[in-house]
C-alpha cells in the first residue's frame, strides 16, 4: 500500500515552480474572461502545487508524529518550521495577494516581489516533497 | 488463526497510519490533477477556491505548530 502511495506521489512530481517571464494580454472568449499571461499562470500553478505539497506533507507528518519525532527529527523540525505563523501559510497568502496585485497593475515591482516569494515557496515545497517521499517509505 | 493474531497486532499501528494517510494523499493527487488541467489564468471562482483552501489552513490542526514562535 505504501509503495502505491509512493508511486503515485513520484508520478505526480510537480514541474518547475518558478514562473517564466513573458506577458501576454488577456482576451475574451464570448462573455467569459480568459487570462493568458504565462507569468500569472505559472505563479498560480506554483502556488497551488506548493499548497497541496505542504498540505500533504504536514498531514502525513502529523499522523505519524510520534514515529517521525523518534526516527527522523529533522523532518519534524522542518514541519514545525513550515507551521510557524510567518512561514508556509504567510508565504502562500503573500503569493496570492501579489498575484492579484500583479493581475491588476502588471507592474515590474510587483513582479519582482512575487518572484521572490515564489522562489521561497518553491524551495520549501521541494524539501517538503523530498520528506513526503521519505515518510511514505516509512522514514 | 490464533497464530496470526500477534502478527496482526504487531503491524496494526502501521496499518492504521497508512489507512489514515490515504485520504490526505488522495486529496493531494486530486489537487495535482486539477492544477495540471489549468490552461489559462484562474477564473474568479477558481481563485476564490484556492484562497479558501489556503485560508482553511489557519484552523486545520496539522498546520498548527506545537510551540508558536
Amino acid at each position: 500500500m505504501k509503495k502505491l502511495i509512493l508511486i503515485a506521489l513520484v508520478a505526480l512530481c510537480f514541474p518547475a515552480c518558478t514562473p517564466k517571464t513573458g506577458t501576454a494580454p488577456a482576451t475574451t472568449s464570448g462573455s467569459a474572461y480568459v487570462g493568458n499571461d504565462q507569468f500569472v499562470i505559472d505563479a498560480e500553478k506554483a502556488t497551488a502545487y506548493a499548497d497541496a505539497t505542504f498540505d500533504v506533507f504536514l498531514h502525513l507528518e502529523k499522523i505519524n508524529e510520534t514515529v517521525v519525532k523518534q526516527k527522523a527529527p529533522a523532518i519534524h523540525e522542518f514541519a514545525e518550521y513550515l507551521r510557524q505563523p510567518g512561514n508556509a501559510r504567510a508565504w502562500l497568502k503573500s503569493a496570492r495577494a501579489l498575484t492579484k496585485a500583479y493581475k491588476a497593475n502588471r507592474s515590474n515591482e510587483t513582479k519582482v516581489q512575487l518572484n521572490a516569494i515564489l522562489s521561497t515557496i518553491a524551495e520549501a515545497a521541494t524539501q517538503a516533497k523530498t520528506y513526503t517521499t521519505k515518510l511514505n517509505q516509512g522514514v | 488463526m490464533g497464530a496470526l493474531l500477534p502478527l496482526f497486532l504487531q503491524y496494526l499501528p502501521e496499518l492504521a497510519g497508512v489507512a489514515k494517510s490515504v485520504p490526505a494523499v488522495a486529496e493531494y493527487i486530486g489537487k495535482m490533477i486539477h492544477t495540471f488541467k489549468q490552461a489559462g489564468e484562474l477564473t474568479p471562482d477558481e481563485e476564490e477556491e484556492l484562497d479558501k483552501a489556503i485560508a482553511a489552513h489557519d484552523t486545520q490542526d496539522w498546520w498548527q505548530p506545537e510551540t508558536p514562535a
